[in-house]
């Protein structure tokens, strides 16, 4: 048994297997009372094991078994997972989401190619968000694709940026609607009904509070200009 | 007809969102969206109706002529069929 702690929750994890706990290393904890506690059954692994598109160690399946069933019981907290890679800059946190293969890992690439030493990944696939005081914040988490890229920071989200293979360069802000259909496939909606719940309330204060895009994109470096001069630049006045 | 327990009609941003929750999630994945007509048509079907109570209650509630919104109750029950989220008694 071990503590973590994600998004300033702090979580037992009741492991079989050593995976887990060396994956977690950044995010261990020695002293605090957990908010809940969490383990898999060899039941599940088997199950995680069937539902996979080729075999994996019973270290990974039980790691991400139990990053679902945290991430099923995050709500309660303000706090969810986003499919999506997310990079610090200046401060801010900004989102590019994207089912897998779409290419969330190259635009991150190209941010850090442009960007250099001024950017962080917090997470290149499944950081949580939380809400906190009114604002969303992105926090890194253990879980995180497999480049790993991932820093146990947080940062203020300042937008969200959904991605679309295209062969020319272009990109604009859509409205809570269209966010909502763009987004809700990247989420998890947790099996238990009041944690399902909340998270359909945290999405919409998402979509809310959090300025959306579509990037329809290619992999040069003028695409992360295009997402980087549009999400970072001030609010101008639009009338 | 009846639309299954355990569905939840939320109001998501600007988008109003049927979405199955806890057991009923396991048979129907993700989410449908709903325009006004459809919203009113869902909030109808929670309880049990025929296809003519629900025709008539549409016909009643908009100003619309028989056919378009045979029409649209059609196209509406085949859509939530798709999804298997109605029940017959």
């Amino acid at each position: 048994m071990f503590l973590i702690k994600i998004a300033d929750v702090i979580i037992g994890i009741k492991n079989k297997y050593e995976w887990i706990h060396k994956q977690c290393t950044d995010y261990i904890v020695k002293n605090g009372t957990p908010e809940f506690m969490v383990s898999a059954t060899e039941q599940e692994l088997f199950q995680e094991q069937q539902c996979a598109d080729r075999p994996y160690a019973k270290g990974y399946l039980e790691s991400i078994c139990v990053y679902r069933k945290i991430c099923s019981q995050l709500p309660k907290y303000n706090a969810f997972l986003l499919h999506s890679s997310v990079i610090e800059i200046d401060g801010a946190a900004y989102a590019f989401s994207a089912k897998s293969g779409v290419g969330k890992t190259t635009h991150t690439k190209l941010w850090m190619n442009l960007l250099e030493n001024r950017a962080v990944v917090i997470n290149g696939d499944k950081p949580i968000y939380r809400l906190n005081k009114g604002e969303f914040y992105a926090y890194g988490t253990p879980w995180a694709g497999k480049e790993n890229w991932n820093k146990n920071a947080n940062a203020v989200l300042k937008g969200i940026c959904c991605l679309k293979q295209s062969l020319i360069n272009e990109m604009y802000s859509i409205p809570s609607c269209d966010a909502v259909d763009e987004l809700y496939s990247q989420i998890l909606i947790p099996f238990e009904k009041e944690n399902a719940l909340k998270m359909l309330e945290l999405l919409d204060l998402l979509v809310k509070t959090v300025p959306v895009y579509i990037l329809k994109c290619n992999i040069t470096q003028q695409a992360a200009e295009l997402s980087y001069s549009t999400m970072t630049k001030e609010k101008c006045n639009e009338d | 007809m009846k639309i299954k327990n355990g569905f939840v009609v939320r109001k998501i941003g600007d988008r109003i969102l049927a979405v199955a929750i806890g057991e009923v999630s396991r048979e129907f994945h993700g989410m449908i969206k709903l325009n006004e007509t459809a919203q009113f048509m869902w909030k109808q079907l929670e309880d049990e109706k025929t296809f003519d109570e629900l025709l008539s209650a549409v016909l009643e509630a908009y100003d619309i002529d028989e056919q378009t919104a045979r029409k649209d109750v059609i196209e509406f029950i085949n859509v939530l069929d798709e999804g298997g989220i109605l029940e017959r008694a």
